[in-house]
């Protein structure tokens, strides 16, 4: 479903998956856009990773559902049981059995060549241990399709906030730093500062300053 | 296997397609955000999980066939589509205390 095909100009050929209530079968509208269509965009929560943001598809004309589709995949998600079949018993009685029929073949040489096709195929997967399924083969097309968005200029949206780093608490203020805040602020406005350090001992007395010490 | 399941029955591997959906295989269901959307442009967001464990996917398609998005809610998307579940959610919401969308929901295989 999905993605039928993409070239390399971006003309998109896809086939609507979605089940709608009571359905008996998916919608299945097949559709072409250009990757340029405007419904063709990047979706992804503000600060989510860029690995984890889709690409949207028109809605469907028929049934009215919008699809989204995954775009890029780790190693380990191209590796899932829906995406690779190992090679097992099953498949080596399978190839047993079309080795026979190619050796019993008697007839017509196209059927002949069919089967000496599929064998071919078989003993392929066998030295690869296994297959990619279809599944694979669409994920490829959405990486594909990717591609060419980004190439085009459509680039997912970053939230603005995404790349700044968390704001770290604040530190009370020293006094010093607090001093020295002051002196610079009041000096800004043409005053000159003089500090007195304070001492407990004489809390309360008055001590007689000399301007023209201060000045000195 | 036919249901309900009683003791003898045999269990087919179609039967556990819910668990471990096979190469082109679809898990369908509902969805339904219902939310008070509490300033302009917050986003609102539902994760659904999906049924089946250990399958990739590649797409999900979203309909509004139950609710069609009202009380602020704007376009519906999706992200974050794993072998897990996916992320609804709508990004342009405006302030509102009855925000309500929901629909059927396709995951394909």
């Amino acid at each position: 479903m999905a993605v039928q095909s993409i070239d390399e100009h971006g003309n998109l050929t896809w086939k609507c998956p979605h089940w709608s209530e009571d359905a008996e079968q998916p919608c299945g509208t097949v559709c072409q856009h250009h990757i340029s269509h405007e419904a063709i965009q990047w979706h992804g929560h503000p600060n989510s990773k860029p690995e984890h943001r889709t690409v949207s598809l028109p809605p469907c004309s028929v049934c009215g559902a919008q699809t989204f589709l995954k775009v890029a995949f780790s190693e380990k998600e191209l590796k899932a049981p829906n995406m690779w079949q190992n090679w097992t018993e099953w498949h080596e009685g399978k190839l047993a059995d079309l080795l026979q029929q190619h050796e019993a073949e008697q007839g017509e040489a196209p059927h002949k060549a069919m089967l000496a096709q599929q064998i071919a195929a078989y003993q392929i997967a066998k030295q690869a241990g296994g297959y990619h399924t279809e599944s694979h083969a669409m994920a490829m097309r959405h990486v594909e399709m990717g591609k060419q968005l980004i190439a085009s200029g459509k680039r997912p949206i970053v939230s603005p906030t995404a790349s700044i780093p968390p704001i770290a608490p604040e530190q009370p203020k020293t006094e010093a730093q607090m001093l020295a805040e002051a002196r610079a602020l009041l000096e800004a406005h043409g005053l000159k500062v003089f500090v007195i350090p304070y001492d407990p001992e004489k809390e309360g007395e008055r001590e007689e300053v000399d301007a023209k010490s201060i000045h000195a | 296997m036919t249901l309900p399941a009683v003791a003898g029955n045999t269990i087919q591997a179609s039967d556990l397609y819910q668990l471990a959906r096979p190469s082109g295989g679809q898990e369908t269901g509902k969805w339904h955000l219902a939310t008070t959307i509490v300033a302009n442009n917050d986003v609102v967001a539902l994760y659904m999980p999906s049924q089946s464990r250990g399958q990739t996917p590649v797409s999900v398609s979203i309909d509004t066939a139950d609710q069609a998005p009202v009380g602020g809610l704007g376009t519906m998307q999706t992200t974050d589509l794993t072998s897990s579940g996916f992320l609804i959610f709508c990004i342009n919401g405006t302030a509102s205390g009855n925000a309500n969308a929901g629909g059927n929901y396709t995951i394909s295989f």
